[in-house]
């Protein structure tokens, strides 16, 4: 009983301390949760992330857990949809490459991200 | 065992259980309105095994009632403190490994048509880690709809948070309230113990598992019920993380006179079968190899011979224990002063605590992945699984020598 009060009372905690703080999976949750209303379960995507490369280790994994069960392949080329992750700033300059020959799934903007799930037509 | 700890016991097994038909059930492809009343028929059995039925020898040590209510208001106040600093400490969607492996596997499991994807994550997603952790949340992220949220693994994870302390505090107290006191607020203050716990890894999963097993090894020579469930747990070891079996294989040689006695052979096999029975599944079910087991080379074993590699893991073992045991390495050091004092040898569960330290150093000792880097991301998460066991092993044997401040609540028993 005691167990089940204290983990209770953290739980409360946890919703009031934590929830609130900045943290880059909320960050991109919005713009990554139509993509995956836009595709089905089943389905397998690439993933390219236009930007700092730095940043896209950590955006492939934070792009994999939101979008479980769907397999997210590092490899730009291994899957037909393809779900692009930029910063708005370059957005513009890469739109065409991204959607030009290609049908878009979904488009999203969370934050300063675009998100672009596109397929062959 | 007190009943507060059976319960506790209890617990752990149904985590087990849970997990283990819930994999099942995905791999067998029924209906989850079928898998829900399977697991609580089975918990309910498994309820009625292990709670029902205590023999004297387990109920005989209690204080009196003025003690019993000091115990239960000091650990009340610890499962307080644990619960307000766990949230306070816990990142939202746990560590990198938590959201990258152990809620990811969760998730994906949380689709019974699409499990399998996980095995194709190959690149640094370890389709090979063992599923006691991820099926037990996917399968309460089903029972409640929440695949999407992140509040199943932090309550999961502090559940097992706390468990650790009441259990190791109910096994100590019975013998000396002080002791269980000192041990159970190492438990609160050690910040080592509630981040890693909140970090929402297998790690503390499992280490509440080897917890289980040898606390139940303590009884097994007086209820054999204690025997079978200390083998599950030895199994279930292994069902949680694939060094688990390192821990399980240590822990089954160093108890070997009691699970291998001739007359024990019958509980011991079949209690330890089933969980290995759904970790075989599993390893037949996943495509994946382990990367150390296939990185490994002939050449690996040749590392045995590089001193500067012993010096490396051994200054970082060392930096570890320094660094994040703040608290509790003074009272390791005053528990050996006393062994020295006493005239006693460390006792088998302080022993199966620094065998496995030294297999978990061997490994790095000899592992095919940089040292350096291989030693800085996991080797504090591997300590931190003999933490627990390794606080109730000196909490026991400090109370079982009788120290002269000691005020005992009841009779020391059971030592195997």
């Amino acid at each position: 009983m005691l167990v089940v009060l204290g983990v209770a009372w953290a739980a409360l905690g946890f919703d009031k301390t934590v929830s609130t703080a900045y943290d880059a999976i909320d960050g991109l949750r919005d713009g990554l949760n139509e993509v995956a209303a836009a595709t089905p379960a089943g389905s397998n995507m690439s993933f390219q992330f236009i930007g700092d490369p730095a940043r896209k280790d950590y955006a492939l994994a934070y792009a994999r857990y939101i979008l479980a069960p769907r397999y997210v392949s590092p490899d730009e080329r291994e899957c037909d949809t393809v779900l692009t992750m930029c910063n708005e700033s370059v957005y513009g300059k890469v739109q065409a490459a991204i959607e030009g020959n290609r049908r878009v799934l979904a488009k999203t903007r969370s934050k300063n991200f675009y998100f672009v799930a596109t397929c062959s037509k | 065992m007190s009943e507060r700890n059976r319960y506790m016991i209890f617990a752990g097994m149904g985590i087990g259980c849970i997990s283990s038909i819930y994999f099942l059930y995905l791999l067998m492809g029924l209906p989850f309105w079928l898998a829900v009343p399977l697991a609580a028929a089975a918990l309910f059995a498994l309820g009625r095994w292990l709670i029902t039925g205590a023999t004297v020898s387990e109920v005989q040590a209690s204080g009196t009632e003025k003690q019993q209510w000091i115990s239960l208001v000091v650990l009340a106040a610890g499962v307080a403190a644990l619960a307000i600093t766990g949230p306070a400490m816990a990142p939202k969607y746990g560590g990198w490994d938590a959201w990258t492996i152990w809620n990811l596997h969760a998730r994906t499991l949380t689709d019974a048509e699409n499990w399998r994807k996980m095995f194709q994550n190959v690149a640094n997603g370890h389709p090979d880690y063992p599923l006691a952790l991820p099926a037990t949340l996917a399968f309460f992220m089903r029972l409640f709809s929440s695949a999407d949220g992140y509040m199943i693994p932090f309550v999961f994870s502090m559940f097992v948070a706390i468990s650790v302390p009441v259990l190791v505090y109910g096994e100590i107290e019975r013998r000396s309230l002080p002791v269980a006191v000192v041990i159970l607020a190492l438990f609160v203050v050690e910040a080592y113990y509630i981040i890693n716990s909140t970090t929402q890894y297998a790690d503390a999963l499992l280490s509440f598992f080897l917890l289980c097993a040898v606390v139940c090894v303590q009884y097994a020579r007086d209820n054999k019920k204690y025997l079978m469930a200390a083998a599950v747990f030895a199994g279930l070891c292994v069902w949680t993380k694939n060094e688990g079996a390192i821990l399980a294989g240590i822990f089954m040689v160093l108890y070997a006179p009691v699970f291998f006695s001739r007359a024990a052979l019958r509980y011991t096999l079949p209690a330890i079968a089933v969980p290995l029975l759904v970790v075989f599944v599993f390893k037949l079910v996943c495509p994946v190899q382990n990367d150390l087991v296939q990185e490994a080379g002939s050449g690996t074993m040749g590392f045995l011979l590089h001193g500067e590699r012993w010096t490396t893991v051994f200054n970082f073992f060392a930096d570890v224990f320094n660094q994040r045991f703040a608290y509790s390495r003074w009272i390791v050091a005053a528990y050996l002063v006393l062994c020295v004092v006493k005239k006693r040898l460390p006792s088998k569960r302080f022993l199966l605590v620094v065998v496995c330290a030294f297999a978990y150093f061997l490994v790095y000792v000899v592992t095919p992945k940089d040292l350096a880097w291989h030693l800085s991301t996991s080797a504090e998460r591997l300590l931190f699984q003999l933490f627990p066991v390794m606080l109730y092993a000196v909490g026991m044997d400090v109370a079982e020598m009788g120290l002269p401040w000691g005020i005992t609540t009841g009779k020391t028993q059971h030592v195997v």
